[in-house]
């Protein structure tokens, strides 16, 4: 459906995306997984042909995207990720108006509406102006904008940010519908337990760059089953993992200033490693302990947390 | 999709009436303001600089001369007897907005029942003053001649006095008067006579002029204000992300400009329309030249279209680019003669404003107010609409790759 490949962008100084290649197929979900800043509207944005990359090529259905290729836009349904719909206008209207671009109208362009104000669960605000919806109808509307045309290849810009649980699992749910109807969707971002639950494949991004990608267990087999330990307190980080280095088994994800991260692969192992800290003065307080998942890829990955 | 996109900015526009209201308010409360404001008593404040040559010499052309410098014409008119070359220097340096003559012979051909001509020569810069000048003397001829027809013995013992003395002039209104009260006919013809000539005599009177004087500045004024709103709303739209989700889809900048462009032309027309036909009857305003004023109303949109089309093209942040536009919104009023008439301004700003392409417009509508002989299409025409064009395509450009930086992330 879609092949990208090494796609750059510089805005001045700042090196927003670096040379990233990847494909999707039909009924795939490719999820770009990535704090602030990492890179994805500026990936998005280019794959939609809204901005000229500096490098790399974008080939939809076998077709280069080239910033007049109109009748290729057809094949790209766009979820912004600030909403991006008319306040004043009703749901109705506003999908009215986005379907018109696309050429559709009359009843085909009524019918349409129908169904996607009914996938959104919708339909019974239709005609109720978007500024007096919440802010998580809106973004569903805002998605069902993006779906109206029916095309082959979704792009969607965090449509669950500041949207709550419930309805980040409604969402979620269109997503895996839509998905499951044939469409490639390429989906961002930065929490990671949707990537791990509703994506396919995921690109771990930051800086610009694919850090790594793959199914959620492949990336997870990057660092084994098991446990994550992050430990935070007043301790030199590598001077303490160089003293530990032989009281438990495990891998030294990151060290630094009061500060040290590590996996191990079972709870005889966890127990060990408690233990060596404690005698090293740390407190079992100062410690976080969760299951290995995608938060501790990107530990490895980049040396941060993903939300700091 | 052009029609898509129009489609979608007429329903907006409806769907928030207010918003409507409010831009369709703006300059009938300037109008209403304008029209308290210059009631017949400020008019007065305005007068008309008029020298009067009198070569004539004779008890009726000094009655003249003395009628138009008497205490009720001195709010109306600044009369200096001076000689006809002086006051034809005066007018050339603009000094002046017309020379009435009484030519030599006058009183002679008027008691004689012969031709008599009065000879008014107006300046031409002076668009309003000119058409309270040619108003009131047609006035003052269509009185001479009433005189004349209807008090031929009075006619008769003015011509063979040499002096005017009050007793003479008592003796003329009593004579006069006995003429009205025997023949009955008499006076159902002055009272007609009013009537037909009422609305004329209104639309030349002191008071249109000063409205006149502002009326097209505030057509001006809200067009601007208009298509400020619309400029500014198209780049909210560019700062939202709107424009990006239109542009993924087939439709292409080109068209999302041209919609914006015939959105505005739209919206200017709909200003103009609501704004003269409130006013036409509200100041009993008369339209002599309808084309005039058509043209004056293009000429509005087309310069104010290209003003903020080159503001909004600035690359600035939008806050910023408001705060500029309104300096140069009261900039333009000014200069479109709006806050203050040029009639009234001292002399170097008064050319300034008067030679100023926004200045043009609203001296065209005045025209088609105070009617005269213009030439409805000048030569200069071609040249202003054409650079006006041309200057309107390119600043569109400006805009166009103003979306474009915006977009390859420059802005
Ligand atoms: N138009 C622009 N001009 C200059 N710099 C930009 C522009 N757009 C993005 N950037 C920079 O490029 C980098 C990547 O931004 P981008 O918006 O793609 O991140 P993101 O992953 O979508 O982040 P978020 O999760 O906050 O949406 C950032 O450092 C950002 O400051
Ligand atoms: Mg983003």
């Amino acid at each position: 459906m879609i092949e990208v490949k090494g796609l750059s962008k510089r805005f001045g100084d700042i090196h927003a995306v670096r040379e990233i290649s990847f494909s999707v197929k039909e009924g795939e979900i490719f999820g770009f997984l990535g704090p602030n800043g990492a890179g994805k509207t500026t990936s998005i944005h280019m794959m939609c042909g809204l901005l000229t990359p500096d490098s790399g090529t974008i080939i939809i259905n076998g077709k280069e995207l080239r910033p007049n290729s109109t009748a290729l836009r057809r094949e790209i349904g766009f979820v912004p990720q600030e909403t991006a719909l008319y306040p004043e206008l009703s749901a109705v209207e506003n999908l009215r108006f986005w379907g018109g671009l696309y050429g559709l109208k009359g009843d085909k362009l009524n019918q349409r509406i129908d169904e996607v104000l009914h996938l959104v669960e919708l339909s019974s605000r239709a005609h109720d102006r978007v500024e007096t919806y919440s802010g998580g109808m809106q973004k569903r509307v805002n998605l069902a904008a993006g779906i109206l045309h029916n095309p082959g290849l979704i792009f969607m810009d965090e449509p669950t940010a500041g949207v709550d649980p419930q309805g980040r699992f409604a969402i979620l749910n269109i997503v895996r519908e839509l998905a499951a109807s044939g469409k490639a969707i390429i989906y961002t971002t930065h929490y990671m337990d949707e990537a791990q639950k509703l994506c396919d494949r995921i690109a771990v991004m930051d800086f610009g760059e694919i850090l790594g990608m793959g199914s959620f267990e492949q990336l997870r087999d990057q660092v084994g089953k098991g446990f994550q330990i992050f430990a935070k307190g007043d301790f030199d980080g590598p001077k303490l993992a160089h003293q530990l280095k032989n009281d438990f088994k495990g891998e030294i994800l990151h060290s630094g200033r009061g500060l040290l991260a590590v996996v191990v692969a079972d709870a005889a192992e966890l127990g060990r490693f408690v233990a060596a800290m404690k005698a090293h003065g740390v407190n079992a307080d100062d410690l976080k302990i969760k299951e290995t998942d995608l938060e501790t890829v990107f530990l490895k990955l980049t040396g941060r947390e993903l939300r700091d | 999709m052009l029609k898509v996109l129009l489609k979608k900015d007429f329903r907006r526009l409806a769907k928030d009436p207010l918003s409507l209201l409010f831009l369709l308010a703006l300059p009938l409360v300037i109008t209403l303001i304008a029209r308290s404001v210059f009631s017949p008593s400020a008019a007065a404040q305005f007068t008309v600089p008029l020298a009067v040559v009198d070569q004539d010499n004779t008890p009726l052309s000094e009655f003249i001369t003395s009628t138009l410098s008497n205490e009720k014409m001195a709010s109306l008119f600044e009369v200096r007897n001076i000689p006809l070359k002086e006051a034809k220097q005066e007018l050339h340096d603009n000094e002046l907005a017309g020379i009435f003559v009484i030519p030599k012979g006058f009183t002679d051909q008027f008691v004689n029942q012969k031709p008599a001509a009065l000879k008014l020569t107006t300046n031409p810069s002076r668009v309003i003053s000119t058409g309270i000048l040619q108003s009131t003397f047609e006035i003052l001829t269509n009185l001479l001649d009433g005189i004349r027809e209807l008090f031929p013995e009075q006619i008769a013992v003015l011509s063979q006095k040499n002096t005017l003395d009050m007793e003479t002039v008592f003796e003329l209104g009593r004579s006069a008067m006995d003429k009205i009260l025997k023949e009955k006919d008499l006076l159902k013809f002055p009272v007609t006579f009013e009537k037909e000539k009422g609305r004329k005599k209104e639309s030349g009177s002191p008071q249109n002029g000063i409205i006149l004087a502002f009326l097209p500045g505030i057509a001006f004024m809200s067009i601007l204000f208009v298509l400020s709103a619309v400029f500014k709303r198209q780049s909210e739209e560019l700062e939202n992300g709107m424009i990006n989700r239109i542009l993924v889809s087939p439709a292409t900048l080109n068209q999302l400009l041209s919609a914006t462009l015939l959105y505005s032309l739209a919206m200017v027309f709909l200003i103009q329309i609501v704004l003269w036909l409130i006013s036409i009857p509200l100041f009993h305003l008369q339209i002599f030249h309808g084309f005039l004023l058509l043209k004056g109303i293009v000429y509005m949109s087309l310069l104010a279209t290209l003003l903020n089309a080159v503001l909004y093209s600035l690359p600035m942040k939008l806050r910023t680019i408001e705060a500029f536009s309104s300096i140069v919104i009261i900039t333009v009023c000014l200069l479109s003669g709006l806050l203050v008439s040029p009639l009234i301004m001292p002399g170097g700003l008064r050319e300034m404003v008067s030679s100023s392409p926004f200045y043009a417009p609203v001296e065209i509508i005045t025209r088609a107010f105070t009617g005269g002989n213009f030439p409805l299409i000048t030569s200069s025409d071609a040249i202003f609409t054409g650079s006006i064009l041309i200057l309107l395509f390119l600043s569109l450009l400006l805009f166009r790759s103003k979306i474009n930086r915006h977009r390859a992330g420059t802005v």
